[in-house]
């Protein structure tokens, strides 16, 4: 019993983590655009400075994207047509949810895989990016990061630890 | 006889530019020179992804060769950003051959072989000039003007030392983005200038020639190395061979360009002077050759010396 | 044959309820594996990033964002009232408004999905509360907004126009009369739906209401004249317009009238953050495909197609909506001009069909495909954005697909529409 207490603890501070950084990363990407735009009314010169902003925010977009994933799966956001899994009933809507969450687990994985070999192959290459001058990595991270969350989520759906197809109530966070 | 060795050479340029019509070229003359054992398929227009796509594409095999401008591969290797430093080559089209077919241009090509590339040749593609709805007839005339530049922090110094500001716009956005004035100006080739049809939000151009537009012709080393050597010394030959031709009909697009921005009427066009741009470039080139220098370190301070002895042997 | 089974995998991976990412992430995984094993695997996640690493499209996450905010606090109704007490009593009043706002922030902001984002949460719910159905108000949004890539400016056209030279002044000139179109026939169609269902009526305001409605407007009005004003002004991009509505609303909404803390931005923005993350990974996986359909080289089959068989330009430009319709349910709009436009523009121009109508023949097909289902991007938003079933949508937007298709066929073949402003403009 402690185990598992434990365990979803675990759970409660990744998901206090995503929730926080995607939170967090919209609203810098905001206010950093924002500021560029300010900036430049005001002062060009001061604006060249700040060539760096798009390509941050573009950093930024890709981290909230693929952290943003598992989120987005256990609380059912994904785009799915729902109608038939929703009418199914007993063995069968079991059956089916195994098998898409089997198939999202697999295609997670291989997904995180492929995905941390790319960012080690631009890591290893040298590349740089253009305006940031950091390592591309930092582009490329968030996917590898983001599969692994989400390859998690349907291990957690699959082995009955959460159950999103519970969810028929889409609308009721707003 | 089926073809042996097949590669995707990916661009970013439209199908109509003389990139595209030099690979064309270039693809039909190795088929028949390795008796179809060697076949390219073009892919132009990004199809394949951006240039960073298609360069990293190169690195990992996804696309067996690539040919991009320089402006686009600092990142991959920050010796090529020496092309971005404002005029490094000579007005004369003899000279600047020379000197990328000497010492210089080889050694910027050899740089590419440890960060995963082939670098076989250099292809001229023309080069830049400027436009904006501000008069630049001066270097005065910069001061607080805002010109859209590519990401490359060797180009924001070219417009930071004479007083104007650089600003990262997508070239997508670009058009509408000197209609409205977020921006006052720009630079590209002019046969770009006329295609993306900037002469019809820009009021004045000044054909300056100051940045050079290389091509750097890349190939994935594993498939370089599975082809035997006759094939690759054909490949290099051919594209060597070619290199003249996309001059010439990047000479030629340069002065259709002209002509299409002149009949549209609304531009209004002036030239460098000899004098004008001897000042232009003491004025914009050492700051952008500082940061160079800053980003590509020793090797880059070989290439900036290999540059300039090149540059003493020419007479320049 | 291969083909064919993909496409049975991913019918079947559809109806089940599969995530669509999976749907469309799987037989493209498949494709792969059984038709270009050579390439190396790297790829596809690499193509993964890049649909959505792209400058363009930060203006989607920013109106959604800007969007969330109004809505939970109090610059959604206070304009929705502006609007209501205004035009509310006229029958189809509301149906209308949103055919034209759709058409006028489209026009400045140039991105279909980016104008769901930023007026459906705004206009949905009065849709309802005049008593169109469900399935009506979300197609007429995620429709309305396609007038956004034909109203200038639209970097659809900019990308058509480098790619064939064409004059992009043309162009946009051509794009406007196209766009208005457009929206006139969506208006005639809400008009006939308005008439068939009684639906779209409010009550009458009163002249103290309206006033009253115009002082609470005042400042919620300010972020529509902000925006227009600095883009037409030069101060900012349509992308950075999307920056500048969330931190006007911000300002509104904590600063003026604080309705909105600190703990329920972070809130705000993590839902927010999930809708991103929720349409971006269809975008990531659409380039993946859009990438492997690339590479079998179908334009190939078309230019041989065309040479053998000596069409004449009302069979050519037949085949043209066909395949672009086509493309337009499965892949992405860029990946359709770049690959398609250069194989088919030769063959129009030597057939004298003039480059600015097939440019807009062309985007008119490009629009029609942010409505297509499956991959229809409009729809992803709108469902996303919404919190409404995907299905929901699909089943009101059949109607204005055909609306959609008689607007197509008239401008295909009556090239007048699309190049008689040029003799004016010119
Ligand atoms: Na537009
Ligand atoms: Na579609």
């Amino acid at each position: 019993m402690k185990k598992t207490g434990m365990f979803a603890r675990v759970l409660d501070v990744i998901r206090t983590v995503e929730r926080t950084f995607i939170a967090v990363v919209l609203i810098a990407m905001s206010f950093l655009y924002f500021v560029n735009v300010v900036i430049r009314y005001f002062s060009a010169e001061l604006a060249t400075e700040l060539a760096w902003i798009d390509e941050a925010t573009l950093f930024g977009l890709a981290w909230l994207v693929f952290v943003g994933l598992g989120l987005a799966l256990e609380r059912r956001r994904h785009i799915a047509m729902t109608v038939l899994i929703d009418q199914m009933q007993g063995p069968v809507a079991r059956l089916v949810q195994i098998a898409i969450n089997l198939t999202g687990l697999a295609f997670c994985l291989i997904f995180t895989k492929l995905s941390f070999d790319l960012a080690l192959f631009i890591y290893n290459s040298g590349q740089i990016s253009p305006t940031l001058g950091t390592t591309m990595l930092w582009l490329y991270a968030p996917l590898p990061v983001g599969f692994a969350l989400l390859s998690l989520r349907y291990l957690l759906e699959l082995t009955g630890v959460q159950n999103r197809f519970l969810i028929r109530d889409v609308l009721q966070d707003h | 006889q089926p073809a042996k060795f097949t590669a995707k050479i990916a661009h970013l340029e439209a199908p109509t530019q003389p990139r595209h019509r030099g690979l064309e070229k270039v693809a039909e003359l190795v088929k028949a020179r390795t008796n179809g054992e060697v076949v390219f398929n073009l892919f132009p227009a990004s199809q394949l992804g951006n240039a960073r796509q298609m360069i990293e594409g190169t690195q990992f095999g996804s696309i067996e060769c690539t040919v991009q401008p320089a402006a686009f591969l600092g990142g991959f290797n920050p010796v090529v950003s020496v092309f971005d430093i404002p005029f490094l080559l000579p007005a004369d089209a003899a000279k600047a051959n020379a000197l990328r077919t000497g010492p210089f241009g080889q050694y910027v090509l050899d740089t590419f072989s440890s960060r995963g590339f082939v670098a076989i040749a250099l292809w001229p593609n023309g080069r830049k000039s400027l436009t904006s709805n501000k008069p630049i007839n001066s270097l005065q005339a910069f001061k607080g003007q805002k010109f859209r530049v590519m990401d490359s922090r060797i180009l924001i110094e070219q417009f930071g030392s004479v007083g104007a500001s650089a600003i990262a716009i997508p070239f997508g956005e670009l058009y509408t983005a000197l209609q409205t004035g977020v921006v006052d100006g720009e630079e590209n080739p002019l046969d770009t200038i006329s295609t993306m049809k900037f002469h019809e939000v820009q009021k004045h151009l000044v054909v300056s020639d100051h940045g050079a537009m290389e091509d750097f012709v890349l190939f994935n080393p594993t498939w370089w190395k599975s082809l035997p050597e006759g094939h690759r010394k054909i490949i290099t030959d051919t594209f060597i061979e070619v290199r003249p031709e996309v001059e010439k009909m990047k000479a030629d697009a340069k002065i259709a360009a002209l002509e299409i921005i002149r009949t549209a009427g609304k531009t209004e066009i002036s030239d460098l002077s000899e004098a004008d741009r001897n000042a232009w470039q003491s004025a914009m080139a050492p700051k952008s050759e500082a940061a160079f220098i800053a980003r590509a370190g020793a090797e880059g301070q070989k290439a900036i010396d290999l540059y300039k002895a090149e540059m003493k042997k020419l007479g320049s | 044959m291969t083909v064919l089974l993909l496409c049975v995998v991913a019918v079947i991976l559809l109806v089940l309820g599969f995530e669509m990412f999976l749907v469309m992430g799987v037989p493209t995984l498949l494709a792969w594996l059984l038709l270009f094993p050579s390439i190396p695997p790297v790829a596809l996640a690499q193509k993964l990033l890049g649909g959505v690493n792209v400058s363009t499209l930060l203006a989607i996450p920013f109106f959604i964002f800007a969007a969330d905010i109004m809505a939970r606090g109090t610059i959604a109704k206070r304009l929705t009232d502006l609007v209501k007490t205004n035009i509310g009593h006229v029958r189809g009043g509301i149906g209308h408004t949103t055919v034209v706002s759709c058409m006028g922030f489209g026009a400045i902001c140039g991105s279909a999905p980016a104008t769901v984002a930023a007026l459906g949460r705004l206009l949905h719910p009065e849709l309802l509360k005049a008593r169109y159905s469900e399935t009506f108000s979300l197609a007429l949004i995620a429709s309305s907004a396609e007038c956004a890539l034909l109203i200038p400016p639209s970097i659809t056209l900019i990308i058509y126009g480098w790619l064939t030279g064409t004059s992009i002044a043309d162009l946009f000139a051509g794009g406007f009369v196209v766009g208005v179109a457009l929206g006139v026939a969506f208006m005639i169609y809400v008009q006939i739906v308005t008439w068939r269902t009684g639906a779209g009526l409010f009550p009458r305001a009163t002249r103290g209401e309206r006033i009253l409605a115009l002082r609470d407007g005042l400042v919620a009005l300010g972020m529509p004249f902000i925006i227009l004003g600095g883009i037409y002004g030069g101060i900012f991009t349509a992308t950075e317009a999307a920056a500048v509505a969330v931190a006007y609303a911000l300002l509104i909404e904590m600063v003026v009238y604080r309705s909105i803390g600190l703990k329920v931005l972070l809130e705000i923005a993590e839902g927010s953050a999930i809708t991103v993350a929720v349409i971006f990974i269809l975008l990531a996986t659409g380039s993946m495909l859009s990438f492997l359909i690339t590479l079998a080289q179908v334009p190939a089959f078309f230019t041989q197609l065309f040479a053998a068989w000596n069409v004449d330009w009302v069979v050519f430009l037949l085949i043209v909506n066909v395949v672009l319709l086509v493309a337009g349910m499965f892949i992405d709009p860029n990946s359709i001009l770049l690959v398609l436009v250069p194989t088919f523009y030769p063959v129009a121009t030597s057939l004298g069909i003039d480059p600015v109508h097939f440019g807009l023949v062309v985007c008119l097909n490009i629009c029609i495909g942010m409505i297509t289902p499956p991959f229809g991007l409009d729809l992803f938003v709108a469902s996303s954005t919404l919190r409404r079933p995907v299905e929901l949508i699909i089943r009101g937007i059949w109607p204005f697909i055909v609306v959609n298709l008689l607007v197509l066929l008239l401008i295909t073949y009556v090239p007048q529409i699309s190049t008689g402003i040029l003799s004016i403009v010119r």
